[in-house]
């Protein structure tokens, strides 16, 4: 009994500094944020009176929170497979060791060491209407500039291509180091059965590298969902709300419009969105993954 | 079938680890690849496989150069260490791996499917992931794979050495069976002289690199070519001793005098040799024939069916085995019989067998 009482103890205090942290910088901020939303507030943050789901009702009920919505999906249709397909095919492209290959894998590495403001300003200027090299190559070309960040409906593929850009590097290491812990001797029996090609992959190469595609797909999709600084740095959610996502609208509604418990609303939502595709993820997707 | 000539290889262009190997595998043999651990089995079954480049020499399967073929253009099959069995994959799966490849009809794969399974005792696991088998099945499902194949040739390469006894000794016999039932020709690595004794319808011990003896497993016993082969099969090794020829007899590591009896001429090929002898053939009792030898028991050992008593020989100990339980103490003097037939000669430096035609008078 009183060994037992001095085991729970022993745990509570190796726990006590995680559980502090997690209380005080995740559960509370989180609770706050659940009431918040349920009550209305003045511009300096203050509640000042119960309003139910009235913020909740507001929030499906608006034309921009759609909007942001909408977008969001697009980006992330656009940026986790562009991602992973890239990531994928680069990881492939080098995991053999070839002399020189070390050169190529730095060269894919690079963009993890370059913060969200370099990479946003290298790609506004790349993007530029007149002088951006992009529209400068296609002019050479004889094609028609384009608005990479002014036209509607362009924005949002740029936006994209700009994260793809940034989260590649990781994703690729990633993946790399995955092919690499494959067993060789899968490979060489593939080899013997005269097992090729894109069947090798299909059958032998991404079964086995399962585990890492989920790990690539999941931290993809929740960094997708997060996306603020690109947006906030090139496009500020526009032309006309048009590259304007989740966490975006809700750091509008807090810093601009000093809107917080409409914010806190959507902060909840969100919450609740990424938790259930988190969900779906962990139950449906990753039954089809094989650890080793 | 496999026909090797002057084979090298070199993975790093300097130091070889295959040298100059010549071998010729009939069809339907089962040649057991024997040696220690590094000596480079795994390499040559490798390069048989065309897992790895051959680095001079010359090779053929089945009639065809095969230095240039690809893995899959040789018709083989492997059974890897590891089984290499896939993860996400069913057994039936795994089994038929590579029958689409090799466009098979899929109702060929199903009865291919039913035989194997029947004769490997894997019919109700078909459904079952590698992870839910006991090592043992999961052997088994490799070699259904390779049976599967049939592929007139298999190369196995350590295939039971995850195994515990009990299943190593009965996966011995039924993979010598199955050979049997369908007339394969397998390569068969292994550093367990058991396995290759109990296998093999032929072994080639390796050493360095080098082919030490080609030979039935009983030749390879009972005429080893040189030292490497005498002390590398046998359970307990073979006893080695300096010897020195005297006029009693022979001098043993210059303490135990080997002595002649009755009218024996001097063992000794050369002055001075290397001298061994089996620890099963040491004689018990002081008979008059052959040679003997006084030593003191330094340790007992009863296994159950035989007892193995060590004695001092002046740089260590050496063994004699007999069947049965033998009553006997540490301490207590041994008289130790070897007739003529039994001393194995070797040549002091090269360890090259010295053979002796007939007997030599003085
Ligand atoms: N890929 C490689 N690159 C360089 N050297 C290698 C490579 N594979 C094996 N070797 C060397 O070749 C020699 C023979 O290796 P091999 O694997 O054929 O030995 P083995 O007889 O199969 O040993 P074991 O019984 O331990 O499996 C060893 O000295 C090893 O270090
Ligand atoms: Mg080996």
């Amino acid at each position: 009994m009183k060994h037992a009482r001095h085991r729970l103890l022993g745990a509570a205090a190796y726990l006590l500094p995680a559980l502090l942290i997690f209380v005080v910088f995740t559960l509370y901020p989180f609770v706050l944020t659940c009431v918040q939303s349920v009550f209305t507030t003045n511009a300096k943050g203050d509640l000042i009176g119960f309003g139910g789901l009235d913020n909740y009702v507001r929030l499906f009920q608006s034309a921009l929170y759609r909007i942001s919505l909408k977008n969001t999906i697009v980006y992330i249709v656009l940026t986790v497979p562009g991602t992973m397909v890239l990531s994928l095919g680069m990881a492939l492209l080098t995991s053999r060791d070839r002399k020189g290959m070390g050169i190529f894998r730095t060269i894919f590495t690079l963009t993890m060491g370059i913060s969200v403001a370099a990479a946003s300003m290298f790609w506004t200027f790349m993007f530029h209407p007149t002088m951006g090299l992009l529209n400068t190559a296609i002019e050479m070309f004889g094609g028609e500039k384009i608005g990479w960040l002014t036209d509607m409906d362009i924005a949002i593929v740029s936006i994209s291509i700009v994260t793809i850009w940034m989260n590649t590097g990781y994703c690729y290491l990633i993946l790399l180091g995955g092919l690499k812990s494959i067993d060789k001797t899968y490979y060489e029996c593939a080899d013997i059965a005269g097992v090729s090609g894109w069947q090798r992959l299909k059958r032998v190469t991404l079964p086995l590298l399962s585990p890492f595609l989920f790990y690539v797909l999941v931290i993809s999709v929740v960094n997708a969902f997060q996306s603020f600084g690109v947006i906030d740095m090139m496009t500020h959610g526009g032309p006309a709300n048009s590259t304007n996502l989740l966490v975006y609208s809700i750091y509008e509604d807090v810093f601009v419009n000093y809107n917080y418990s409409f914010a806190a609303a959507q902060g909840v939502v969100l919450f609740v969105i990424v938790t259930g595709i988190s969900l779906f993820q962990m139950k449906i997707v990753e039954r089809r993954v094989t650890y080793q | 079938m496999i026909k090797m000539e002057n084979i090298a290889k070199s993975y790093d262009g300097n130091t070889m680890v295959i040298r100059d190997i010549g071998l010729e595998i009939k069809k339907g043999e089962f040649f057991v690849l024997l040696g220690p651990s590094g000596c480079g089995k795994s390499t040559l079954l490798r390069m048989i496989a065309g897992l790895e480049e051959i680095t001079a020499g010359d090779l053929w399967i089945d009639g065809r150069h095969a230095n240039e073929l690809l893995p899959k253009e040789r018709n083989l099959s492997m059974v890897f260490q590891n089984y290499a069995l896939f993860p996400h994959m069913t057994v039936r799966d795994n089994i038929l791996f590579g029958l689409d490849a090799r466009k098979v009809a899929k109702k060929e794969q199903d009865e291919r499917l039913n035989k194997v399974a029947e004769i490997m005792g894997l019919a109700e696991y078909l459904k079952r992931k590698p992870a839910q088998l006991s090592g043992g099945q999961r052997q088994r499902v490799a070699l259904a794979r390779s049976i599967c194949s049939q592929t007139p040739i298999c190369l196995m390469d350590e295939p039971l050495s995850n195994l515990d006894a009990k299943l190593r000794g009965q996966m011995r016999g039924e993979i010598r069976r199955i050979q049997r039932m369908l007339g394969l020709t397998i390569v068969y690595v292994t550093h367990d002289q058991v396995e290759a004794m109990t296998m093999g319808d032929r072994i080639m011990v390796l050493n360095e690199g080098c082919v030490q003896q080609i030979g039935e497993p009983l030749t390879v016993y009972n005429d080893p070519e040189n030292l490497q082969v005498a002390t590398f099969i046998g359970m307990p090794q073979m006893n080695i001793f300096r010897a020195r020829a005297e006029q009693e007899g022979l001098r043993l590591n210059g303490s135990l005098i080997l002595r002649r009896c009755g009218g024996q001429p001097c063992p000794a090929p050369a002055e001075e040799c290397i001298v061994g002898i089996r620890a099963e053939h040491f004689r018990r009792g002081n008979e008059s024939t052959g040679y003997v030898l006084e030593a003191k028991a330094a340790m007992v050992e009863y296994t159950g069916d035989e007892t193995q008593i060590s004695f001092e020989n002046g740089q260590g100990y050496s063994v004699v085995k007999w069947p049965g339980q033998i009553p006997a103490e540490a301490g207590e003097a041994l008289t130790l019989g070897v007739d003529a037939e039994h001393l194995y000669f070797f040549d002091k430096d090269t360890g090259h067998r010295i053979r002796q035609d007939g007997g030599r008078s003085q």
